[in-house]
């Protein structure tokens, strides 16, 4: 509020003493409503979920109910095997992804960041399989490796190979799932960083340049730096989604074969639904959460250290 | 020196034939399952694939004669999805103004509590909402839908409709306040319009993503309000899947979301990296 608009003297100052709090009560009837359904949207149901995961609480025994404070999270590590299994899968699902996105990602950025023709339509083009709805995606994905008709193991079959049954076997199944989201999400990476790139200063590059750096040199010493701000921007947001991951991995294996591709969102999701154990499927769900969140704040963390 | 020069062009051609390799590999799954919509049905299990043939609708007119399910599970998805849409806007536009300019202490933890509801995995949401919307006998009706689609839109609406408030000089709405008018005017009247580019984000992300949502609406809807993703899963989970027709409806299910963000990529864009790129 500036000070010229209200004068401070005498009367006027009571009249900007109620200008100011109408003011407010304007505020508060703007965000009242929103912040009233956003309270009861995100803060009621997760103060219920904490509470559920600490209640023994399956549907499928009525009657069983009762208080067992962190008994959930207590089983979870130390008594049900498939646990670290999941743990596993989710890990390898995860870190799997993201790598590679990172990686291949980056490289893309370099490729796709260069002025030349039809660019703009390219960098468009490369990101359709990002808005296309993942349910179908999935359904994309089975068809293409299905191993009797799947376009997958015909182009290998043109080079003399047989194809695999890829989401038959356990860690084929896995490769496949990574597969399927370094193929769609790498874009995302990709224009994060291109848009990195972009507000690049190009002093330090004809400054490179100069001082005799190769490519290469010139890659690793001056743009990774530059860049990495970014990029931990990227490593953020995947991490977040790969961790959140669902819909692809339901409708391409449903966590199978076996649980080989069983992460903890699926896992929590079938102890919820399918086994109705509802408490110790919220205490997964807060145990995903809790992963997320520390990792989430570990990369933030670089992204301001790299950045300050 | 030309020598070097031929070098260059090489190499830049090789660039751009690298470029739109790329660009192939990431659209070769969804053209490839495009043509089998288009495929009469004997050649689609052809092997090895025949890619010349002559297109057919008889797979979209197949979904069409049989009927209801895919007529109603697209209305549901519209419905849904509009009125998620409208009702974030409004919200969020609100909230987000609030954020923006008021000097409340609790406006910066809401920030940090939007955030964190991005992190949050959907089964946190999940379950209470089950069995909130249970006890509210509101289970399987749009309205438990749009309510728990508006856990992620409304957040985000907020976060992204008050970082583009922030960015608006106060200068114009302070001089609309020496003229009288009151913050609501001067929200609607000023602010909103000038917002255009945020609001499109915001309409394009909380469309496709209730377009889109399907891990929700497993759970949250009924047998009459079944969304376009749980007919798709109900075609996978049925015997025999009939790719062709699978084909046709998958196709004709991406389609209303690749208009809405073709439409406005950058928007799209925008939406996609909100908060990654100040």
């Amino acid at each position: 509020m500036s000070e010229e608009a209200f004068p401070r003297k005498g009367k006027r100052a009571r009249r900007r003493i109620s200008h100011f709090s109408q003011d407010r009560l304007y505020f508060l009837i703007l965000m009242g409503p929103p912040f009233l359904i956003i309270f009861l949207l995100t803060i009621v149901p997760f103060v219920y979920s904490l509470l559920l995961s600490m209640w023994k609480l399956n549907l499928a025994m009525p009657g069983s109910e009762r208080f067992v404070g962190l008994g959930n999270y207590i089983k979870m590590l130390t008594a049900d095997y498939n646990f670290w299994t999941i743990l596993r899968n989710t890990a390898i699902q995860v870190f799997g992804t993201v790598s590679l996105q990172i990686v291949i990602g980056l490289f893309l950025a370099l490729l796709f960041a260069r002025e030349a023709r039809g660019m703009r339509i390219a960098r468009s083009l490369i990101m359709v399989p990002m808005m296309a709805t993942p349910v179908v995606i999935g359904v994309i994905w089975r068809f293409m490796v299905n191993p009797d008709f799947g376009i997958v193991n015909y182009l290998l079959s043109l080079v003399g190979i047989t194809g695999p049954d890829w989401l038959g076997k356990p860690g084929l199944a896995m490769a496949t799932i990574i597969a399927a989201d370094v193929w769609l999400s790498t874009p995302f990476v990709t224009i994060i960083i291109i848009a990195g790139i972009s507000s690049l200063s190009q002093e330090p590059f004809e400054a490179a340049k100069v001082d005799g750096a190769s490519a290469v040199q010139a890659f690793i010493y001056v743009t990774l730096p530059l860049l990495s701000p970014v990029i931990w921007v990227a490593v953020m947001f995947r991490l977040i989604d790969a961790f959140k991951r669902f819909d692809s991995i339901y409708i391409m294996t449903a966590g199978g074969p076996g649980n080989a591709t069983e992460t903890l969102n699926l896992y929590a999701y079938n102890n919820a639904f399918s086994y109705l154990d509802t408490g110790y499927a919220s205490a997964l769900a807060m145990f995903l959460f809790f992963i997320i969140a520390l990792l989430s704040i570990v990369t933030i963390q670089r992204v301001r250290g790299v950045s300050a | 020196m030309r020598g070097l020069k031929l070098k260059g062009a090489v190499s830049r051609a090789s660039l751009g034939v690298l470029t739109w390799l790329v660009v192939f590999i990431a659209l070769a799954p969804l053209l490839w399952f495009a043509q089998i919509a288009f495929k009469p049905q004997v050649l689609a299990w052809a092997m090895p694939p025949k890619f010349l043939f002559v297109p057919t609708f008889g797979n979209f007119l197949g979904v069409f004669a049989s009927g209801k399910r895919f007529f109603d599970a697209y209305l549901n998805s519209s419905i849904v999805s509009l009125f998620t849409t409208a009702l974030s806007l409004l919200l969020g536009v609100m909230s987000g103004y609030a954020l923006a300019r008021s000097d409340f202490r609790f406006t910066r933890s809401m920030g940090i509590w939007i955030i964190l509801t991005r992190m949050a995995p959907p089964m946190i949401f999940l379950l209470p909402f089950y069995n909130m919307l249970r006890i509210l006998r509101l289970s399987g009706t749009y309205v438990g839908i749009i309510i728990t689609y508006m856990v992620i839109t409304l957040p985000f609406v907020t976060w992204m409709m008050s970082s583009y408030f922030q960015t608006i000089p106060e200068d114009i709405e302070q001089s609309a306040m020496i003229d009288g008018c009151n913050r609501l005017q001067i929200l609607f009247r000023i602010a909103v319009p000038i917002s255009l580019p945020a609001l499109v984000t915001c309409t394009i992300f909380s469309f496709i993503y209730s377009w889109n949502e399907f891990l929700f609406a497993l759970v949250v809807t009924g047998r009459g309000t079944k969304t376009v993703p749980i007919m798709i899963q109900g075609f996978m989970s049925s015997e025999g899947i009939e790719w062709g027709p699978l084909a046709a409806t998958s196709l004709m299910v991406i389609l209303p979301v690749l208009i809405v963000a073709m439409v406005n990529q950058r928007g799209f864009v925008r939406g996609l990296t909100s908060g990654a790129i100040k």
